[in-house]
């Protein structure tokens, strides 16, 4: 078993939650979004967004427009929709419930380790 | 130096070398692979990482370098990822499980081996496609060269319809490795490196390649040769299949059409089945159709798939939704014969015996006559034939199978025995059945008037329904048969020893040694001479 690869699922995992986050705070089109998340090391290669991106599309919490740029040629921007912000409002409360169980598990390892 | 091909990616227009365009390429090829597995959204993300790279290329390609090089598509392939990192987040929870296991059922191709030939490098595919070194292949097909032939026909045949492996996917696929951009870089090095070896040994091989030409041309003659023929074969399929399907659209119309408005009678020699089935008509016809029309549709596909390679591949969905729903209709029509045949299985008959007041010194005549307003006959016969009638508002059956006997009652009583004769899926159905049919006769005043035909329910048509009339006299007893009677009636002994059919008219006598015409002057004086 590969370390790269359990980092890489680790990160994968919750990707999508990021992602509707970066989007909650404003439409913004994929290279934005991709910059972020490389800016916090959540992705290591782009290519991983792009199937990510049209399948939460496909689902319906994203949407998207064209806009014109100055530097080439139309930008594609992505937008939540509603059912997006739902979906979102229910990842944030189990990511919330997560962070606490994983804190408390690898809390009291620790405990017991000194 | 290195000729520049000019590219249009995500809308914008590059200037890019050859070696780097071809990387490019095969990159973008091997992504829309790993993206196989989702055909809504490939076309959409291919188009959104094509304008991702051309994004990136053109913020490198911001000092005075016009040309993309090799580099660059290095450095960008870097930032987008491997084309397995493509494969849907989906499948990333279970990916370390299914990687090893798809190394290794990596799905192999036949491909004929353009590098590694003899003749047409057919031997070294098939050695490719089962890991057995090419040598052995060959061995078996000499050793096989004097059963009949065999070997000749198998390979001119695997020749024609086995293709060569040209682009560097399909020499991977032949060797059962997978198409990846390490692959590709790494098959097109060594074929690079086998080229110019066979060039720095190019004095060593001449004398063979002189041969290994010749072999070459005959074999694109050949090749040539038997594409025409199948292009042929593949018009004649494409050709045959239309008359067919056209004809058997216009024939599944005119059925269905001949239903609707009820000018069915046509059918009634045809599709016997569909009358008996406990399935409803309109099914049975759509699974005659479909279990029809689906191969011959196939023979259609197939034939345009040889005379054009355009046209694509049947989807494996599509195929096999075709087969399932091809295997139920046949499926179906197999039930139905199975049921049609059990249907008829058993004989029965239900005999009615009715005492006729008749004494016997009397004179009975006896008659058959036809019911006109139901089905009009210009000449009345015995027959098989059966027509569909409308009595009392309700369809029927109408047929002429009835059998007119005479025989010697046994004892003084005058009497008719009507025997209704049918089929049926076991002997109580098939004694019910003989019991629905619908026969009535008229005794007015010593004339017996017998009808010349029954009334049956449409379920019953194909029943082989018959109906036997005897009639049983006693001695003494005078029968008068009239002219209409002749087509149905059976033989009986009688004393001028001449065919019954020739005392129509006259009156018979019953006496103990048979039937004794009293008014007989003409079959007298023939049985003298």
């Amino acid at each position: 078993m590969k370390i790269e690869n359990t980092k890489a699922q680790m990160r994968k995992g919750v990707l999508e939650y990021c992602i509707l986050s970066i989007l909650k705070n404003g439409d913004a089109y994929t290279s934005e979004i991709l910059s972020s998340l490389k800016n916090a090391e959540m992705i290591v290669v782009e290519g991983t967004i792009y199937p990510l991106l049209t399948r939460l599309k496909n689902a319906g919490l994203l949407s998207y427009r064209w806009e014109e740029s100055t530097s080439g040629p139309p930008r594609k921007y992505y937008v939540l929709t509603e059912n997006g912000s739902i979906f979102l409002k229910e990842l944030h409360q189990t990511w919330g419930n997560l962070v606490n169980a994983v804190n408390q598990i690898t809390s009291t390892k620790n405990k017991e380790n000194e | 130096m290195n000729k520049t091909i000019n590219i249009n990616l995500g809308g914008f227009f590059f200037h890019i070398d050859e070696p780097a365009y071809h990387i490019l390429k095969k990159y973008l090829e091997a992504i829309a692979n790993s993206l196989s597995d989702d055909p809504n959204g490939k076309d959409e993300i291919l188009a959104d990482i094509e304008a991702r790279i051309s994004e990136l290329l053109s913020e490198k390609i911001q000092d005075n370098r016009q040309v993309v090089n090799e580099e660059d598509i290095q450095s960008i392939i870097k930032i987008m990822g491997q084309p397995e990192d493509y494969a849907d987040v989906d499948e990333g929870y279970t990916e370390y499980h299914s990687s090893y296991q798809r190394k290794s059922t990596v799905s192999k191709k036949m491909f004929r081996d353009g590098d590694d030939k003899f003749l047409g490098g057919v031997a070294s595919g098939i050695g490719h496609y089962f890991n057995v070194d090419a040598i052995w292949i060959r061995i078996l097909f000499i050793l096989l060269l004097p059963a009949g032939g065999f070997s000749v026909y198998t390979y001119i045949i695997l020749w024609v319809l086995v293709p060569e492996a040209k682009t560097t996917a399909e020499k991977l696929q032949m060797q059962g490795e997978p198409v990846n951009i390490d692959n590709i870089e790494k098959k097109i090095r060594t074929e690079f490196e086998n080229v110019s070896n066979k060039i720095k040994n190019a004095d060593y091989s001449g004398a063979k390649s002189v041969f290994q030409n010749f072999i070459d041309v005959l074999g694109k003659i050949l090749l040539r040769f038997f594409q025409l023929i199948s292009k042929f074969i593949g018009i004649v399929l494409i050709l045959l299949s239309i008359v067919l399907l056209v004809a058997f659209i216009i024939s599944a119309f005119s059925f269905s059409t001949l239903e609707f408005i009820g000018l069915n009678e046509g059918l009634m020699s045809n599709l016997p089945f569909i009358y008996q089935s406990v399935l409803p008509s309109w099914l049975l016809y759509t699974c005659l159709f479909v279990a029809i029309g689906i191969p011959l549709s196939m023979v259609f596909y197939l034939g345009t798939r040889i005379v054009s390679k355009s046209v694509k591949q049947m989807s494996k969905v599509v195929s096999l939704t075709l087969l399932g729903i091809w295997i139920v209709s046949f499926l179906i029509l197999v039930f139905t014969g199975v049921e049609y045949h059990s249907q008829n299985a058993y004989n029965g008959s239900k005999v009615y015996s009715n005492t006729l007041p008749i004494t016997p010194k009397d004179t009975l005549s006896i008659k058959i006559i036809n019911n006109d307003n139901l089905f009009f006959q210009n000449r009345l016969y015995r027959n098989n034939d059966q027509t569909l009638v409308t009595s009392n508002g309700e369809e029927k059956i109408y047929s002429n199978h009835l059998y007119f006997d005479i025989k010697k009652s046994e004892n003084d009583s005058i009497y008719l025995k009507i025997r209704k004769k049918s089929e049926g899926s076991n002997h109580q159905n098939a004694i019910e059945n003989a019991d629905a049919i619908d026969y009535n006769y008229q005794l007015n005043n010593k004339q017996l008037v017998l009808d010349s035909y029954f009334l049956s329910p449409i379920q019953n048509r194909f029943r082989n329904e018959s109906i036997t009339i005897t009639l049983y006299i006693t001695n003494g007893t005078t029968l008068y048969l009239n002219n209409s009677t002749r087509n149905f009636i059976n033989h009986y002994p009688n004393t001028k020893g001449v065919n019954i059919s020739k005392l129509i008219d006259h009156h018979l006598l019953m006496t103990p040694s048979g039937l004794d015409c009293t008014d007989c002057n003409i079959q007298t004086s023939n049985t003298n001479i």
